[in-house]
């Protein structure tokens, strides 16, 4: 255990204080894997205590350590005081990449997580994944023990009986060097794992490793590997970039480094530096670079290969830039296949500012798109002579087999035992393999895995594996820097570690983690530069950084190997669907945001989360543009029978401006059978229609109308709304979010301030001084994702509880902080703007007004305060909110957590009871606790020394905070931008919570120069709310260019792009 | 049930310059006023329809015990309120009780101070029906709370947080308003019952009869300074609660007016509610008191004039309402502010255009048939009328609240309110609360005012003939047949056959039916 600041190598790992003082219950947890009853077997009502997990529950005794137990201390460990927060660095790996983090731990209790702001890859930023994840440690539907399933019988085993068993099976496999043995790993970026792998297949020679994700980036490594001849992953580099075109391509979300992207995009989007960072996106889904994006275009999967073709042609051939040397072979293919092609008018204009940007330019491909496209996107970034990108390059570890391979392996005959490690192929298998049948024929079969899940289940023995939080472990960050994960508490349900697993394979005994990963620390390669230090000098100061500072090998794209590229630039191979024509209804599957291929689904946090785009939680849905749905028949919640190949799922339609024509987006990972009492409720599972030959998108799918309806739970109406409702609507966001293009900015920077004008407002009253500090947050929306990290990492700070299915149909949602989406413009190509809003801790607070109770009350230093004890719950406070951002408990939410669920709690936050108003405290806790540091050090608070939990996650570092009183305060200097303004002004309620307005930068045309002078009116603020043009129809006007857009893409769509 | 449609003994609506028509039938006596009144509380069987009323009645109010009960146990949630409507059901029904409350406090206090002696028909009816309703008002803030169980802070009263409440909120003027007319109501009644319960003692031949009514009758004698202190006291009561006619709605009204919100910060509200108030305590009144008069056999007493003049009431405030709703588009549309222009657009034409049109339909179009004198004077015609004015000024309330609340200024917010069963159930319900107390009202208490409505009779005036005009006295009846005829010759009725009451009108009846009004 090492904390930041001390560094104790080794320590004793407990669970709780009351193990620590050797509580009987907790000993038979440890020894047994025996959930005592007092613990909290999960019931028949799982989910209702899965909701209670998400709150926390101050007041019952049993939520935290037996208080007596704690004095018993006869020498406290050094660096812990009962009630003291501690923090240590650890790291979470996803599909081989590593997001840093810095852990929350309060009494031996991870409580939250956080980005190691120490760390290149998140700067103490983070993802909504990151931050729920402290809640799936808790999950009281997570694998508690070793099961064995012998026929129909299932029996309970502990981990001596597993490992006599493993013992046995490399005992059986000794004889013929593991002919018939065959390995399932998640894809990983562990040096402790790759050392056992090279161990293992030491010992069993013939054994077999294979590798699985279903949302594997493969694509993109076969695409450097065919472009470049050399495994590599490009490593996009905003800071250098002028202008991005990402093809299919999720920079902020689904990028595994999505964090550090979005942290560079945020410094890249202030408009007064010289090159304000341009970003131009073509999808067939809505990702949050589409949204952000200065141009965006929706195209349907099989025809993104031609648009980045169109680009590529247009550039070497308009744009005369030198083709580079080897990658003629490819350029005179695209001629042969593209030039009839009609462009649309966006490749073009692409081309054009990618050509004028030249080394600052730079096009990422996404990992949905074919080996082709990626061979095409570093053939341009090699052109351009790209600064923005490079080329990370990977020790050659993809040789070892893949899940392809092993399905062949078992259709055969030859797999004789089959380990699957930490994956779940029965579910997340291509549709072909049927591996939930193969599985059935194996003879022997073991699962190790969070949840005994579809593969646990159809395995002989399942395992519980543990938590990132509750092992060691290794891994690298997208950009190769190693880092070390260390536990925060002993595995609650006995679980192992895969390198503790892979480690009794490789050695036929179990060895502690920490022992395995200090030795792989060892052969990393770290200890070469030594620096004079000693390796326990080396090793204790990685795990109080949390990493160290060796990477792979960087280069600039090399722009000589292109005569390595494989022949496979056919229209009807890579470059297009390969499985089906490109006719009828294309279907596009996607990683949820959420829960990702659906290893989180019984998350409940994050199934409540709303979607970033469509606002669906607890769901998921076929996602088609209105122009696909009105040709289908139906709208948001008809059922549809989806079919292709074959195979027919039905799942509902949800009706979504901005998806690509003829397109159905299938977000992966819900339906789930085997995952949870959370994940039983939620969605539909689109994997049955996925198959190896279109891992990503098919054509030549049908939709049927069932006629049936299903209820979406969406936190925002989408198209539900009435003709004039919607008009309004679209009509008002112009007044919210204040946005203009980059040009007009520079030609009026204050446009913020005069896009709605109404009379001066005058208090009838003295109004409150603040003398002491005046806390205020100002939101960068030019900066703002959409990504949602703010909603999940206040839901984890402020014991927020989740609601459920039901009730976010009912509209009771509990965020705190949320992220409205609104459209705009064209609905088959809109423009979306998000804007987090939270309590704007208003100086003349509405809600304050009207509690008869006094329950929400103005502090000293400006912070609206709900006092829950007083709260009577009347609602009117809510009512007389105009941001509705106070949230009531409908219900005793809280109530029946069981204990472990209510270890995930923060005990600095009252856990509100039933009939009781929340809302955003500006994490007050947070602000005390920062005042108690700074008067016991005798000084001022420092500026940004406080952080609420939004703005400390926040990747695009869109949220900032401080003291508006202290004139050297960040805040105070941003208050003064022009660009800063109050959401609803002419209500005069002096906000603490601003805005930044929003800048676009599109790609500059020839009648880019025309604007109104109106620069001279309005400035007497008499007219009353007026609204100016410019400004304002700035979206309209997009609308505008993008209908003209869809009419001309219509027109080349119909001109034979498609040959 | 054929005695609910029995004739009206008399047409008592024509309208005479310098002619009071009478309030009662010609025959009837301080007597028979006595034994008319009385006899429905002393009959010892009551009418079978009573029995299967309150029998509904007391089902629903458990129902409605029930509906608080699984409130109380399980949470607000049950409701169909959500994030942007935080008020739903629960408020709506306040706000229509409370309006409901209206009318008894108009009639007894107002139409008192301006001397409207046909007020004494109805106006302990009225009274009573307004301490009903603002009793069944008053359940309803106290259940809508998430925690109902410290609902005592809403008093300014010590508690263990050391605090007074918050009187920046309408929400504690409102609590105190709703107190102090509830108070007021109730003194203004009780001491309206002295007389009649003093003579329900002394007709009472059981001795529990006499002590129940002898102790609230507080010792009444009928003396001279009895009725002198009285009657000066009744009036005070009447000078006071006037005021609170006009000020509790208003103050309802300041919950929604003083709020911030599109749709209901108007400065129109307190007129705009007061007389949405009076316009729906009238048709309560006369939803309830066009059966009870069928029922009870109260025609004499309670003419076709009393209902008439009720209707003329609902005419004038109904179109008064009306006003309010067109003026409230004009300010929307007149202040320039496009947050009010939607929200009263949204009103009229958004998801909930179905209430809108409903409230338009019941409170502006329904009443509009009482400029018509044969509508006006039909009571089962009135009575079809007054249902539909009651469930649109329900659904006023409904429409001001949740319309407003479910689209303001945020579109993200935007949301649509559904009820559940709960609210529907809780709404039902609150009229079981209504209905048993009204109805053990109507069996345990003189629900005609005797002692005032004596005071309107001819026999009253002794001395009229002396003094004045014939005419000019409210009540005017020349007693016996003989003199009835010759009065009725000298004002014209039997020369005119065209008149507004033709030949054979039910004014006329038939000699021998004299005797058989007052008995039914």
């Amino acid at each position: 255990m090492s904390p930041l600041k001390h560094k104790h190598p080794e320590g004793p790992y407990w669970r709780s204080l009351g193990e620590l003082a050797g509580d009987p219950d907790l000993q038979q947890l440890i020894d047994h894997g025996v959930v005592p009853p007092d613990l909290g077997a999960p019931s028949r009502r799982g989910f209702l205590k899965a909701l209670g997990a998400s709150a926390a529950l101050a007041g019952l005794a049993a939520c935290r350590w037996p208080e007596e137990k704690i004095l018993p201390y006869a020498h406290r460990p050094a660096g812990q005081t009962p009630g003291t927060p501690q923090h240590f660095a650890t790291a979470m790996e996803i599909d081989g990449v590593a997001l840093p983090l810095v852990a929350t731990s309060y009494d031996g209790r991870p409580i939250k997580v956080d980005g190691n702001p120490a760390h290149p890859a998140s700067g103490g930023a983070s993802t909504t994944i990151a931050q729920a994840s402290v809640l799936g440690l808790y999950d009281p539907d997570r694998s508690r023990g070793v099961v064995e399933r012998d026929g129909a019988n299932e029996l309970n085993r502990d981990w001596a009986a597993a490992e006599a068993w493993l013992k046995g099976r490399l005992d059986a496999h000794a004889s013929d060097a593991g002919a018939g043995m065959h390995l399932l790993l998640p894809i990983t970026s562990s040096p402790t794992a790759q050392h056992l792998v090279e161990s293992i297949e030491a010992r069993l020679p013939r054994a077999t490793i294979h590798r699985w994700s279903p949302i594997s980036r493969r694509n993109e490594s076969l695409g450097a590997m065919a472009a470049l001849g050399q495994p590599g992953r490009p490593l996009l580099d905003l800071e250098q970039a002028h202008v991005v075109l990402a093809i299919d391509e999720d920079l902020f979300q689904g990028h595994p480094d999505a964090v550090r992207l979005s942290g560079q995009w945020g410094r890249r989007r202030d408009p007064d530096q010289e090159h304000m960072l341009q970003l131009i996106s073509v999808e067939s889904g809505f990702s949050l670079t589409g949204a952000v994006a200065d141009h965006r275009l929706p195209l349907a999967p099989s025809r993104i290969p031609g648009f980045l073709a169109a680009v590529a042609l247009a550039l070497f051939d308009q744009h005369h830039i030198a083709v580079p040397a080897g990658g003629e072979a490819i350029v005179s293919k695209l001629r042969e296949h593209f030039a009839n092609a009609q462009a649309h008018e966006l490749a073009a204009q692409a081309a054009q500012a990618l050509a004028s940007a030249s080394t600052h330019a730079a096009v990422v491909v996404g990992p949905g798109q074919g080996v082709g496209a990626h061979s095409i996107g570093w053939l341009i970034n090699s052109a351009l002579r790209s600064g923005a990108v490079k080329v990370l390059l990977l020790p050659d570890e993809q040789i070892s087999g893949t899940l392809e391979s092993l399905a062949a392996a078992v259709a055969g005959g030859s797999v004789q035992t089959l380990l699957v490690l930490d994956t779940n192929p029965a579910l997340d298998a291509p549709a072909d393999f049927d591996f939930a049948a193969a599985l059935a024929s194996v003879p022997h079969s073991a699962h190790l895995g969070l949840y005994r899940d579809e593969t646990g289940q159809a395995c002989q023995w399942h395992l519980p594996m543990a938590h990132y939080l509750e092992a060691w472990g290794d891994s690298r960050s997208w950009d190769g820097t190693l880092g070390i994960a260390q536990p925060l508490i002993e595995p609650l349900y006995t679980g192992r570690s895969v390198i503790e697993l892979l480690s009794f394979l490789a050695t036929g005994a179990h060895t502690p983690g920490y022992d395995l990963v200090r030795g792989g620390f060892a052969g990393a390669g770290v200890l070469d530069a030594l620096n004079g230090r000693t390796t326990e000098q080396v090793w204790s100061q990685a795990l109080a950084d949390g990493f160290t500072a060796t990477h792979f090998s960087q280069s600039d794209p090399p722009v000589s190997r292109f005569q390595a590229l494989t022949p496979s630039l056919d229209p009807s191979g890579d470059l297009a669907l390969s499985a089906a024509p490109a006719s009828g209804l294309q279907l596009r599957f996607a990683p949820c945001p959420k829960v990702l291929d659906g290893r989180f689904a019984n998350n409940a946090w994050l199934q409540e989360l709303p979607d970033p785009i469509s606002k669906l939680t607890w769901d998921n849905a076929a996602l088609m543009s209105p122009a696909t749905a009105l040709g289908l028949g139906v709208t948001s919640g008809d059922m549809l029978t989806i079919g292709v190949l074959g195979v027919s799922i039905e799942i509902p339609a949800c009706v979504m401006p901005g998806i690509a024509a003829d397109t159905a987006v299938l977000p992966l990972g819900y339906g789930r059978k085997a995952a949870g009492a959370v994940a039983a409720l939620a969605g539909v599972d689109v994997y049955p229609l996925r198959d190896s030959r279109s891992m990503w998108s098919v054509g030549g799918a049908t939709a049927t109308k069932l006629g049936r309806r299903h209820t979406l739970a969406s936190t925002q109406d989408h198209y539900g709304i009435d003709a004039r409702g919607a008009a309004e609507a679209e009509g008002r966001i112009s007044r919210l979010v204040r946005t203009a293009e980059l040009a007009d900015y520079k030609h009026h920077p204050d446009f913020a301030q005069h896009t709605v004008h109404a009379p001066p407002p005058i208090s009838s009253w003295k109004e409150h001084e603040y003398k002491a500090e005046a806390w205020g947050m100002i939101i960068d929306l030019n900066k703002c994702t959409g990504c949602g990290a703010c909603t999940m990492a206040c839901q984890a700070e402020n014991n927020i509880p989740v609601v459920g299915k039901d009730d976010v149909i009912m509209g009771r949602e509990m965020h705190w902080i949320r992220n409205d989406r609104y459209f705009a413009g064209d609905v088959e190509q809109p423009s979306v703007a998000f804007q987090p809003v939270t309590c704007m801790h208003c100086e003349l607070a509405p809600c304050e007004q009207v509690c008869p109770v006094a329950a929400t009350q103005h502090s000293d230093d400006g912070i609206n305060t709900m006092v829950y004890n007083r709260c009577v719950g009347t609602r009117y406070c809510a009512n007389n909110c105009p941001y509705k951002v106070r949230r009531f408990n409908f219900f005793a939410y809280t109530k029946g957590a069981s204990a472990i669920e209510q270890m995930v709690r923060n005990p600095e936050v009252t856990v509100r009871s039933r009939g009781v108003m929340e809302k955003c405290s500006f994490c007050q806790q947070r602000i005390s606790a920062a005042r108690i540091k700074a008067r016991n050090e005798g000084r001022e608070l420092r500026d940004g020394e406080v952080l609420p939990a939004c703005a400390q996650v926040c990747p695009a570092g869109a949220i900032s905070f401080g003291d508006y009183n202290d004139p050297d305060s960040r805040v105070a200097a941003l208050a003064q931008s022009p660009r800063t303004y109050e959401l609803l002004p002419e209500l005069n309620l002096k906000q603490r919570t601003r805005y930044m307005a929003r800048v676009k930068n599109p790609i500059a045309t020839a009648d880019a120069g025309e604007h109104d002078d109106h620069g001279d009116d309005g400035h007497g603020g008499q007219a009353p709310t007026t609204v100016h043009s410019a400004a304002t129809d700035e979206l309209g006007a997009r609308s505008a260019t993008a209908r003209q857009q869809s009419e001309k893409q219509q027109n080349s769509d119909h001109g034979g792009h498609n040959q | 049930m054929s005695f609910l449609n029995t004739p009206e003994p008399i047409d008592n609506t024509w309208e005479r310059p310098g002619e009071r028509p009478p309030l009662t039938t010609p025959e009837q006596t301080f007597t028979t006023v006595t034994d008319t009144v009385c006899g429905i509380v002393e009959n010892p069987k009551p009418p079978r329809a009573w029995w299967i009323a309150l029998g509904v009645s007391l089902s629903l109010l458990g129902l409605f015990g029930a509906m608080i009960v699984y409130l109380l146990f399980t949470g607000i949630g049950v409701w169909g309120v959500n994030n942007p409507v935080g008020w739903g059901f629960a408020i709506v029904n306040l706000v229509f009780w409370i309006g409901i409350g209206h009318a008894g406090t108009l009639i007894s206090a107002i139409l008192f101070l301006f001397r409207q002696k046909w007020r004494t028909a109805v106006n302990r009816f009225a009274e009573a029906m307004t301490i009903f309703a603002v009793a069944c008002a008053g359940v309803f803030p106290s259940i809508h709370v998430g925690r109902a169980w410290v609902l005592h802070w809403f008093f300014p009263v010590p508690n263990q947080m050391d605090m007074w409440p918050n009187f920046r909120s309408p929400l504690l003027w409102d609590l105190i308003a709703i107190a102090t007319y509830l108070t007021v109501s109730l003194m203004f009644w009780y001491m309206g019952l002295i007389p009649d319960l003093a003579t329900l003692r002394d007709r009472a031949k059981s001795k529990v009869r006499q002590i129940a009514y002898g102790i609230p009758a507080l010792g009444w004698r009928g003396s001279n300074r009895h009725w002198l202190r009285f009657e000066r006291a009744y009036l005070l009561l009447a000078g006071l609660a006037t005021p609170l006619v006009l000020s509790v709605h208003s103050v309802v009204s300041f919950d929604f007016a003083t709020s911030q919100l599109p749709g209901w910060h108007t400065t129109i509200f307190p007129p705009y509610f007061v007389a949405g108030a009076v316009f729906g305590g009238f048709a309560m009144v006369a939803l309830l008191i066009i059966p009870s008069r069928e029922l009870f056999g109260l025609k004499q007493l309670i003419t076709i004039r009393h209902i008439e003049n009720m209707n003329k009431i609902m005419l004038l405030t109904g179109s008064l309402v009306g006003y309010a709703y067109a003026m409230e588009f004009f300010i929307a549309w007149y202040s320039g502010n496009s947050f009010e222009t939607f929200a009263f657009l949204n009103r009229a034409f958004g998801p909930y255009a179905w209430a809108y049109w409903i409230m338009i339909g019941c409170n502006v179009i329904a009443p509009q048939f009482f400029w018509s004198k044969r509508l006006r004077t039909s009571p089962w015609f009135a009575f079809g009328i007054v249902a539909l004015i009651n469930v649109g000024m329900w659904f006023e309330r409904y429409v001001i609240i949740v319309t407003s609340l479910s689209r303001d200024f945020l579109p993200s917010s935007w949301e649509y309110y559904s009820p559940t069963w709960v609210d529907g159930l809780t709404l039902l319900g609150s009229f079981g609360l209504f209905f048993t107390l009204f109805l053990l009202f109507v069996r345990f208490l003189p629900m005609i005012a005797m002692a005032e409505i004596k005071t309107v009779m001819p026999a009253a005036d002794a001395h009229q003939a002396d003094h004045k005009p014939l005419g000019d006295y409210w009540g005017d009846f020349p007693q016996g047949r003989a003199e009835r005829s010759r009065w009725r010759a000298s004002v014209g009725l039997e020369a005119k056959g065209d008149n507004k009451l033709p030949a054979g009108s039910r004014f006329d009846p038939p000699a021998d039916q004299d005797s058989e009004e007052v008995t039914s």
